[in-house]
């Protein structure tokens, strides 16, 4: 076999997966318009199998964020409106078959600064239809002038319904700001120094997970043994992040990390650990809730032994929230 | 239009269908093809053999993913063209980089495993993909069928391009084990 054969054969994938990965933050942004859709069976739906919850991304290259017959539908809207010191306006929309994108700016009116370069609309903006629907958001700039963020929101209804009626109504319900990113090695954790663990615990009820063949891992959850989480954690290397600890279960080196109020400042991360050549250990992670159901822990398993943990140094990868605003902006525009 | 209305106009032989799939997906097509080719004129070219291959396919096809379908269509046309144009060293960058990035997959000279049926390959990288979390899936097709960069993944995922690269060189990894364990590469 070479190359070519091999770049054939994945040219010839089932249609679904291809359709999958070109879909515009499908994984993060499911937005269920009926209200009669419970939060738990959304949670379970998107925890169970490894939907990532993430930030609203970075500039969005717009060649692809939008197809050419919702761009050329775009038209001006220019409608606004002002709730808890937060100005948001609707500067352009469209609305083509099932799909709908629209253009708006956020500004906060007080000193506060709660708008910035981080600001993430947390999926919770909707649109007035009746039916399911397929949503993502990108933010496409920050003025530090004016203190304006940009966002990008695209709809698309499920099962190829089209958007009807003249007149739409977009509303935002909250968003995040003034998120901090920390990315580095964790050299207060003694990796060397990590013992097997004898005490162990036992979890009834995941909220998620992931990792290769995470499905078969998923099944045989009731078997697994996990950390016990110190009363003080091992280290807190950001505000909001705790690795509450580590160390050997059957062989394998566990690392249990919490993020504090993940439903509220949507906090997450993770650490891996790479070897002297620059390999990185491949690993399963487990999530579940913490007692108070608004926090999380994320067990780490990998695929290391005692014997090899001197070959690897830990490096942490989180995101967390200082801000959520919460308010009523609503617009209602003709289209 | 959607999809079935211009598949609808192919069964019926009406040019209006070409007109149609040219308005609604020209973008998406013209973007494989372009990652591929690297040259903008190479890339409409594809494109406009697509829809010829389009076309001649419909009918009797009739494809239950029209988009999906016109993208294989529109790859494999820019695979081709960009196969005559890589003795002159031409071919788009994306393309290139994930080409080599493939090679960890494979041993360093040629098997008996050429000898397998394309399609057994393909049954088997789809099992493959099956293995692996959404995410994973998603990262993965994104750079080795569409040929994404890792930016406009990182992008699209909201990952790191450090998480983007990593999470890549995992299932590259994986996708060479579970090859061999299905016999597709030797030891």
């Amino acid at each position: 076999m070479n190359r070519d054969q091999l770049i054939e054969a994945i040219g010839m994938i089932e249609p679904q997966k291809i359709v999958n990965a070109q879909a515009p933050g499908k994984h993060r942004s499911v937005l269920r318009l009926r209200r009669i859709i419970a939060l738990a069976a959304t949670l379970t739906i998107c925890f169970l199998f490894s939907i990532q919850v993430l930030a609203t991304g970075p500039l969005y290259p717009m060649a692809f964020a939008l197809s050419p017959a919702l761009t050329q539908a775009l038209k001006p809207v220019k409608r606004s409106c002002e709730d808890n010191g937060i100005r948001m306006e609707v500067v352009k929309a469209a609305v083509y078959e099932n799909e709908m994108a629209v253009y708006l700016t956020l500004q906060d009116l007080t000193d506060q600064g709660r708008i910035d370069g981080s600001t993430d609309l947390f999926d919770s903006y909707r649109i007035n239809r009746p039916f399911d629907s397929t949503a993502s958001c990108c933010r496409l700039s920050f003025d530090e002038t004016t203190g304006i963020a940009t966002f990008l929101v695209t709809i698309s209804q499920w099962g190829e319904q089209k958007i009807g009626g003249k007149k739409i109504t977009f509303s935002l319900r909250e968003f995040l700001s003034k998120k901090t990113y920390f990315d580095g090695e964790l050299t207060d954790i003694d990796l060397a120094g990590l013992k097997e663990e004898t005490e162990t615990q036992k979890i009834d009820g995941l909220r998620g997970g992931g990792g290769i063949d995470f499905k078969s891992f998923y099944e045989n959850q009731h078997k697994i043994n996990y950390l016990i989480p110190l009363e003080n954690g091992l280290l807190k290397p950001t505000d909001g992040v705790t690795i509450t600890n580590a160390g050997f279960i059957d062989g394998k080196l566990h690392v249990q990390l919490h993020f504090d109020d993940i439903i509220h400042y949507d906090n997450h991360g993770y650490v891996e650990l790479i070897d002297r050549d620059g390999n990185i250990a491949e690993c399963h992670h487990l999530s579940f809730w913490d007692e108070d159901h608004g926090g999380a822990y994320d067990e780490l398993i990998f695929e290391i032994s005692p014997d090899e943990i001197e070959n690897y140094r830990m490096y942490g990868h989180f995101v967390t929230c200082k801000n959520n605003t919460k308010g009523n902006w609503q617009v209602t525009f003709q289209i | 239009m959607t999809d079935d209305q211009i598949i609808a106009l192919f069964f019926d032989r009406n040019e209006e269908a070409l007109r149609q799939t040219a308005k609604k997906y020209g973008r998406y097509c013209y973007s494989i093809a372009l990652r591929i080719v690297g040259d903008p004129e190479d890339a409409e070219e594809c494109v406009n053999d697509s829809y010829l291959n389009l076309w001649n396919c419909i009918p009797p096809h009739r494809p239950e993913q029209f988009a999906a379908f016109l993208g294989k269509i529109t790859r494999f046309s820019a695979l081709k063209k960009e196969r005559a144009n890589r003795t002159q060293k031409r071919g788009g960058k994306q393309f290139l980089m994930a080409y080599e990035e493939l090679a960890e997959c494979l041993p360093g000279k040629e098997d008996p495993a050429e000898q397998i049926q394309m399609q057994e390959l393909a049954d088997a990288i789809n099992r493959f993909l099956d293995r692996l979390s959404d995410d994973e899936q998603r990262c993965f097709v994104s750079r080795y069928w569409y040929f994404d960069s890792i930016a406009e993944i990182a992008q699209k995922t909201g990952f790191t391009k450090s998480k983007t690269k990593t999470l890549l060189y995992r299932c590259r990894k994986q996708l060479r084990e579970y090859l061999k364990k299905e016999g597709f590469l030797n030891e």
